[in-house]
């Protein structure tokens, strides 16, 4: 699926290193007469200096014309309807009354359309006036132990967001950076680029604002009079914790942090926020029912918010009670807003109202009946005890001390009877709970190392075995190739052979042909010769019938005689052989007779012989050729096969290593992801570690602080603050 | 869901550049006046610091949202920085900012306002010079990065993971690289696995390719090979990459080809831009 942009492509604004390089020369990127010329603030390299944000690069130039300071506004991102907006808000800031403002928080702006060439091209500009001031998070970094300073700003900050509400004006990105303290110490507003008037309604929103200031339920369109309410309150707890207890700037502040006291997940996940269950276990009431206030509203719809306005007829009272001590408070709201007492927070939310609240927490505050008591009978004791011992009535000592242990008792009780201690127990065993209910972060870090370790070491031995699988196959590919070469190698050779030897087969196919052709004539012939027609010298035909008898009629029936030594007349005679090699006695055959028949047949041998065939027939040799051509033609087919024979078997073996490859790798795509996500999961340990030892810190510390204060509860202090209300 | 860690200064994120400085980044590269590739990738790199500082500027100064690495490799693998950063690896953006190795005019025509051009000098901070010599040990070079990721996912365990984008002709000298590029991906942090993108400076034939989802179309084995190395962008990046007018689809890997010398900057610019920074 292609993801395109749904509106086609946006207009391209340069970057902020293009508008950087055009503002080298100001008298040709500008025409406006202010700004021609104008002198840009110059980085130590030489360059335009920008303050850069998500959408725009600001940067500073001073007019050659009127010598007057301009925060000069490039845009690097399209902003729909930006001159539509720009107008609208520019109109509405313009039209205020400075007489009607808590402060003079607005700073005058112009948007300028084509106003500054970057490349051939010419872009809009916001020509803003310079404000000499600082942010708040550097404020603050300055004066965060000034809690009187603080508290002050709150004040202020409450005004100006009720300036913003009386004119249905919301900034839209209230947060540290867009909110600046001028060297009076009251504040401007800065960025007006998500800015909502009313002239704007119906429009949809261009940002959502800083993720630490906003609520969770803010969307991506909204956009209306309501925007900056959460933000409001947020930056209103920060400054009232801040101001009751500086200390809080340093704990849960990070130098470098984008925020104030809380972020993004605080108001997303309040059950597990460290920074807020500190501000909600805090022991000034303001800051810790503010905390309160804040965690319910995080969980409601931005239209309902209530603006900080509203909660605060009672945030003031209280707020001034702390100036002026042991004021009475009227305790009923426990330090809540009217409106939150309608069903937004149950009652078990809000902690119980022992006390008025106090910013100076530590020690006793109002006297009650039982400490009046006993203030007033402890001196009474004790002169009763001095005018026992002095008048010298006959006690012992004992009952003489007995006032005296009375008093002691009294006090003592009278002090148990204190709900601070009571109060400061509670928070003492609640935060040592929970402080216990935590791993100890040295350990866990240590388990976390260990385990990192052994992960570590697993994967170094995974991946060693993945090599040497991998080495492994490759080794009996190429096992499998050699042993295909050398079978090819080898059968060729065999092959080769055989072809060789047909030419000399051929030679003694055709030598064998023409020997058989000869001896079958020659039988041939032999057989034709019969003993009775030219008989030998000495065979008449009665013998030629006796030897035709015996099976002897032509040359080719016998091959010999053999003499044979006759025992009983010790006479030499003869036996024929027969061409099967069977010897008959023919009777009158001696051995004159078979030497005749023997020199008979070979002289017909001779002449048989004399005749016989020397050479092959034309046929007959083109059989014999033909047969070796054949074969020949075989082994060839046979040696060209040897070739495919082997690529069959080098593919083979390619396949097999590819296959084990391919599962090799696969079990490793899948071990290489597992191991992703266990990294991933060490990575999030780490930082839940990190958290945690953070949150571990911060625990132990109000531990620390609530056992001093306890200690301060001293029965001294007790007697102290009985008489002199200290 | 990965790749949402917002860029904190607490949470910053790295950049680890591999740029190639083989003998072969001395040839030429298209577009209407021919540049080596060497000079080409150096101009680019630079041009982006100085936009990564101007981003990240703020008040006070540039903040360190990023940590920056420039790794050379050719003749030997190192840092790549000159100057007084010399010598260094992962370096915070603010001393990045602080320390070019000079800042150079260079001759710009400027619209004079008029419809004519003006010659005029404009200041060009370097932090790197081109050089092309030697062969292309990606191999060492992905491993030398490997080793800056690793520790670097070990501080900042929360962060947005690292980011790795290596600029080569594409012809490693010292072996398959897909194993060391494999361990820079396979470390971590929280927010997601490190990032590996691939820049082809190949001047030679094919089809410019920019974010394929696939390798079909790629002329040759070191291209396939640099694609199957590449990650998949993460979804902020495709929609920003779609909104410069790029084609991307949900596959889309972070790999260019052939690229001329617009797409060069322009993928640095979508390569490294992260989401929000605060």
């Amino acid at each position: 699926m292609n993801v395109g942009p749904v509106t086609g492509p946006q207009r391209q604004f340069p970057s902020g290193a293009k508008y950087a390089e055009a503002l080298q020369h100001t008298q040709l990127c500008f025409q406006h007469p202010e700004l021609v010329g104008a002198r840009p603030e110059l980085t130590k390299l030489g360059l335009p200096r920008a303050i850069s944000g998500a959408f725009a690069s600001v940067f500073s130039l001073t007019s050659a014309v009127s010598g007057r300071r301009y925060a000069i506004k490039c845009f690097t991102r399209n902003v729909p309807d930006q001159e539509r907006r720009y107008q609208a808000i520019s109109a509405r800031l313009a039209r205020l009354n400075p007489g009607e403002l808590s402060q003079p928080w607005n700073l005058g702006f112009e948007y300028l359309t084509d106003a500054i060439s970057v490349g051939p091209h010419r872009y809009p500009v916001l020509k803003m006036e310079w404000a000499e001031a600082v942010t708040l998070s550097s404020w603050l970094d300055h004066n965060h132990a000034r809690p009187s300073a603080v508290d002050r700003l709150a004040e202020r900050f409450e005004a100006l967001t009720r300036d913003l509400d009386a004119l249905d004006i919301a900034h839209g990105d209230l947060q540290h950076g867009n909110l600046l303290v001028a060297s009076d110490d009251t504040l401007r507003l800065v960025d007006y680029d998500g800015m909502f008037v009313p002239e704007l309604a119906g429009m949809s929103g261009t940002e959502r604002g800083h993720r630490n200031y906003q609520s969770p339920m803010r969307g991506n369109d909204d956009f209306g009079a309501e925007l900056d309410r959460f933000s409001a309150w947020v930056i209103f707890l920060s400054l009232k914790a801040i101001a009751s207890d500086p200390g809080l700037w340093s704990r849960l502040h990070e130098p470098s942090g984008e925020f104030l006291l809380l972020t993004e997940d605080d108001f997303k996940s309040p059950g597990s926020s460290m920074r807020l269950q500190t501000l909600l276990a805090h022991p000034d009431r303001t800051v810790s029912g503010l905390a309160d206030q804040l965690r319910s509203l995080a969980a409601q719809p931005l239209d309902v918010l209530p603006p900080l306005a509203l909660a605060l007829p009672k945030q003031r009272a209280t707020a001034t009670t702390s100036a002026t001590a042991n004021a009475p408070v009227p305790p009923a709201a426990g330090g809540l807003p009217s409106w939150m007492m309608t069903g937004h927070v149950s009652p078990e939310a809000a902690p119980p109202p022992p006390q008025p609240s106090d910013a100076a927490p530590d020690g006793f505050r109002t006297r009650t009946l039982l400490d009046v008591a006993a203030a007033g009978l402890c001196p009474l004791m004790v002169i009763a005890t001095v005018i026992i011992c002095v008048a010298g009535f006959p006690v012992s000592p004992i009952e003489a001390g007995m006032p005296g242990f009375v008093a002691v008792a009294l006090i003592v009780f009278a002090r148990s009877r204190r709900a601070e201690r009571a109060e400061l127990r509670a928070t003492l065993s609640k935060l040592t709970g929970e402080l216990g209910r935590l791993d100890d972060p040295v350990k866990a870090a240590e388990k976390l190392h260990k385990e990192r370790a052994r992960f570590d070491a697993g994967e170094a031995k995974r991946t060693a075995a993945l090599t040497k699988a991998q080495a492994k196959l490759t080794a009996h590919y190429q096992a499998d190739l050699k042993e295909a070469e050398k079978r090819k190698a080898r059968k060729e050779r065999d092959l080769d052979r055989q072809i060789d030897g047909l030419a000399e087969e051929l030679r003694k196919s055709l030598a064998q042909a023409l020997t058989n052709k000869q001896s079958t004539y020659v039988r041939d012939q032999l057989g034709r010769q019969l003993i009775s027609q030219s008989p030998p010298p000495g065979i008449g035909p009665k013998l030629a019938s006796r030897l035709a008898a015996a099976g002897i009629r032509t040359a080719a029936d016998f091959k010999g005689y053999r003499p044979v030594q006759n025992t009983h007349y010790n006479s030499t005679g003869a036996v024929l052989v027969l061409s099967s090699g069977r010897v008959v006695d023919v009777n009158g055959i001696g051995e004159a007779k078979a030497i005749a028949l023997d020199v008979w047949r070979k002289r017909v041998v001779a002449s048989v012989e004399a005749r016989q065939p020397t050479s092959l027939g034309m046929s007959e040799r083109q059989s014999i050729e033909e047969d070796i051509a054949r074969r020949r033609a075989q082994l060839v087919a046979w040696r060209k096969g040897v070739e495919p024979e082997t690529e069959a078997l080098r593919v083979k073996a390619r396949k097999q290593k590819e296959v084990g490859l391919e599962r090799l790798n696969r079990e490793n795509s899948l071990a290489g992801d597992r191991a992703r996500q266990q990294r991933q999961e060490f990575a999030q340990r780490a930082t839940t570690l990190q958290q945690n030892s953070v949150l571990h810190e911060a625990l132990s510390a109000a531990v620390e602080t609530a056992r001093l204060r306890l200690r301060r509860l001293s029965l001294g202090c007790y007697v102290r603050f009985l008489y002199i209300a200290r | 869901m990965p790749y949402t860690a917002e860029i904190s200064r607490s949470n910053p994120t790295s950049i680890i550049f591999l740029v190639d400085q083989s003998t072969s980044m001395s040839d030429p590269i298209g577009g209407e006046v021919p540049q080596q590739k060497a000079d080409v990738v150096a101009d680019a790199i630079n041009r982006l610091l100085t936009e990564l500082s101007i981003k990240c500027a703020k008040e006070e100064g540039v903040r360190d949202y990023f940590h920056v690495a420039v790794i050379g490799y050719g003749a030997s693998v190192g840092s790549a920085f000159a100057g007084a950063l010399a010598g260094r690896d992962i370096v915070p953006l603010s001393e990045v900012a602080d320390n070019p190795a000079r800042v150079d005019e260079r001759s710009k025509k400027v619209s004079d306002g008029a419809g004519g051009l003006v010659e005029t000098a404009v200041s060009f901070p370097l932090w790197m010079d081109p050089l092309a010599h030697g062969g292309t040990p990606m191999n060492r070079a992905l491993q030398y990065a490997e080793s800056l990721v690793a520790g670097w996912t070990e501080r900042y365990p929360a962060s947005f993971p690292p980011i790795v984008i290596n600029l080569t002709d594409g012809e490693s000298t010292d072996g398959d690289p897909t194993a060391a590029a494999e361990a820079i991906t396979s470390h971590a942090t929280a927010d997601g696995a490190a990032l590996l993108f691939n820049l082809h400076v190949s001047a030679s034939g094919g089809t410019p390719t920019a974010f394929p989802d696939t390798a079909d179309g790629l002329p040759d084995s070191y291209a396939r090979t640099l694609f199957a190395m590449s990650s998949p962008l993460p979804s902020h990046m495709r929609s920003y990459a779609a909104s410069q007018g790029q084609r991307v689809s949900e596959t889309t890997r972070g790999f260019v080809y052939n690229a001329d010398i617009t797409t060069v900057v322009q993928f640095l610019d979508i390569g490294t831009r992260a989401t929000e920074l605060r």
